[in-house]
């Protein structure tokens, strides 16, 4: 370890910031720079820790070395929130509490505790005069250790702590809290929602933000390099993909060249596992899951590219996909609107020449599946209209060719044969 | 019968990591970009797969999950659901390494030293004495 004076590294306030910028200055500053040796510290508290998290994995393997913090010293933010200090109010939350943080202008903060009845007693209180405690500015606060007491038991990442309540919290109290939220910040609602949503599925936006996920992004395929022909046939589930693809391998055969056929969404042990482990989602319970399933799936077709499709790729002329990467894209914008880490995960795969994107409206699409025997939990309308638009959000966007799935088989089987013969024959896409 | 072996070194019974299988081959791709918690998942996500397709037997298990979490002061999620889903051991051995066998085993089975091996020998110790 140096000698020296450790660096100390304030983490910028993050989901708190995003929500409530006022408080931003609380945190000081928010610029920091790894140094090229020595050793770093580390405000302690949440974000101190998840900040911590980040730097020790950014400083592998160099002349750094990062302190682990405490997550709950008395030095973090924090702290500071539930403690007070000179310019946080901690008065009794009553009107004339209001009216006077509203004279000094200072920051009023109500902490609230899991098993109290803090959010009973604030919203009756706030519910009587809604637009005074909304001009005072109070800011609830979900404690996760109060005044040296034991910390509270929460399965948020720690990026989220303070913001939303963690599982600690009843439903009943989530409801509460919703509605004292509408209250004092009825601008916000669905910015909250929209947080609270990302802090249950256990997505780190703020650990995102360290990493310079929302300034760069990694690249979505492989380079080719001198690759067959890759064609894909995306849609959604009763879509007639694979009647298509069936259809294509056989043309593109009889041209004389030699075709494969992968799928990247394998069945078998992985499907069953990942869907045991999804089902304990059940209920709105453990949300993580599902964001967790996804980097599942993805890194499963990350598998499959080594063990089934590499081979594939180096020795023949066509390599046709009953789906392809934009399936699991579609399926993360479905659900979340982002979803952390798939584009470096399946980056592996070659840059498509062709998209196939059978578009099939939703209604009709049931209709289809209604044939089969058992469906997914993606399978009903709200899920597959979600899939649907972002198929076509990616298509508008890596130019796919849409075709109407709704027209006769022959038509459309007419179109991609001619467009991927022309393909195979040099043609430009 | 299954038996599990939490062996860092990774011998004395069934290989659920072998060398050429998909899912080194697919680890060693992985961006470093990934953080560090998707990687524990990962490598949980595996084992619980790779013990449920080898249906039982003397499986060996490099690294416990939820103590490779531990060791990375990761608390939060932790891998507990997909312990959950472990296929049930009638008996259960632990193999005593040191710390460099467990960064070995990090390194080779995670792509890096992602956690601190003396506090993932804790938290294994912990575990074969019941404390957590």
């Amino acid at each position: 370890m140096s000698s020296k004076k450790p660096y100390f590294i304030v983490p910028p306030p993050g989901p708190l910031a995003w929500l409530y910028p006022e408080l931003a200055p609380l945190a000081g500053s928010t610029e920091w720079a790894l140094p090229a040796q020595g050793t770093v510290q580390v405000e302690d508290g949440p974000r101190g820790h998840a900040l911590w998290t980040w730097l020790r994995q950014a400083s592998r393997g160099s002349a750094v070395e990062v302190l682990e913090p405490s997550l709950f010293g008395d030095r973090c933010f924090e702290s500071r929130m539930v403690n007070g200090d000179d310019r946080i109010v901690h008065a009794e939350l009553t009107e004339r509490a209001a009216e006077e943080a509203v004279k000094r202008r200072s920051l009023w903060v109500l902490p609230l505790q899991p098993g109290s009845r803090d959010l009973e007693k604030a919203l009756s209180t706030v519910s009587r005069d809604p637009g005074l405690f909304r001009e005072a500015e109070l800011k609830p606060f979900f404690a996760t250790k109060l005044n040296g007491g034991q910390a509270v038991e929460t399965r948020l990442l720690p990026s989220w702590w303070g913001i939303v309540p963690g599982e600690a919290w009843p439903e009943e109290a989530r409801s509460l809290f919703h509605e004292l939220f509408r209250l004092l910040h009825p601008d916000k609602v669905f910015l909250y929602q929209a947080f609270e949503n990302y802090a249950l599925a256990g997505i780190d936006l703020y650990t995102e933000g360290l990493m310079g996920r929302f300034r760069k992004s990694s690249p979505l395929f492989a380079k080719k390099k001198g690759q067959p022909l890759v064609i894909g046939v995306c849609g959604t589930d009763g879509s007639g993909k694979s009647s298509h693809v069936a259809a294509l391998k056989e043309h593109l055969i009889s041209l004389g060249l030699k075709v494969c056929v992968h799928k990247i969404y394998r069945h078998g042990v992985f499907h069953d596992t990942v869907t045991d482990l999804t089902r304990q989602c059940a209920g709105g319970k453990n949300l993580h899951l599902w964001r967790l399933q996804r980097v599942i799936k993805a890194f499963d077709s990350v598998k499959y590219y080594y063990s089934s499709l590499e081979k594939d790729l180096a020795t023949h002329d066509v390599v046709l996909f009953d789906r392809y990467t934009f399936t699991h894209y579609a399926a993360g914008v479905g659900r979340y609107h982002h979803d952390p880490f798939a584009r470096e995960l399946l980056s592996v795969f070659p840059e498509p020449d062709r998209i196939y994107l059978l578009d099939v409206p939703t209604e009709e699409a049931l209709k289809r599946i209604g044939n089969r025997d058992e469906r997914t939990v993606d399978e009903n309308r709200y899920m597959l209209s979600r899939y649907r638009h972002a198929l076509l959000d990616l298509g508008e966007r890596h130019e796919f060719m849409v075709l109407d799935a709704t027209a006769p088989f022959e038509e459309n089987r007419r179109a991609i044969l001619d467009d991927a013969a022309r393909l195979a024959r040099g043609g430009a896409p | 019968m299954t038996v599990w072996i939490i062996d860092a070194a990774n011998t004395g019974g069934v290989n659920l990591f072998p060398e050429d299988g998909e899912y080194l081959r697919a680890l060693r791709y992985l961006s470093h970009e990934v953080p560090d918690e998707v990687f524990f998942h990962l490598y949980a996500y595996e084992l619980l797969e790779r013990m449920r397709e080898a249906g039982g037997g003397e499986l060996v298990i490099p690294l416990w999950p939820s103590s490779v979490f531990e060791a990375a002061g990761s608390v939060a999620h932790a891998a507990r659901e997909i312990e959950a889903l472990f296929p049930r051991a009638e008996e259960v051995r632990y193999v005593p390494r040191d710390e460099q066998v467990v960064a070995d085993a990090a390194a080779r089975f995670m792509g890096a030293v992602r956690f601190d091996p003396g506090r993932y020998l804790e938290a294994v110790a912990a575990r074969k004495d019941g404390s957590s």
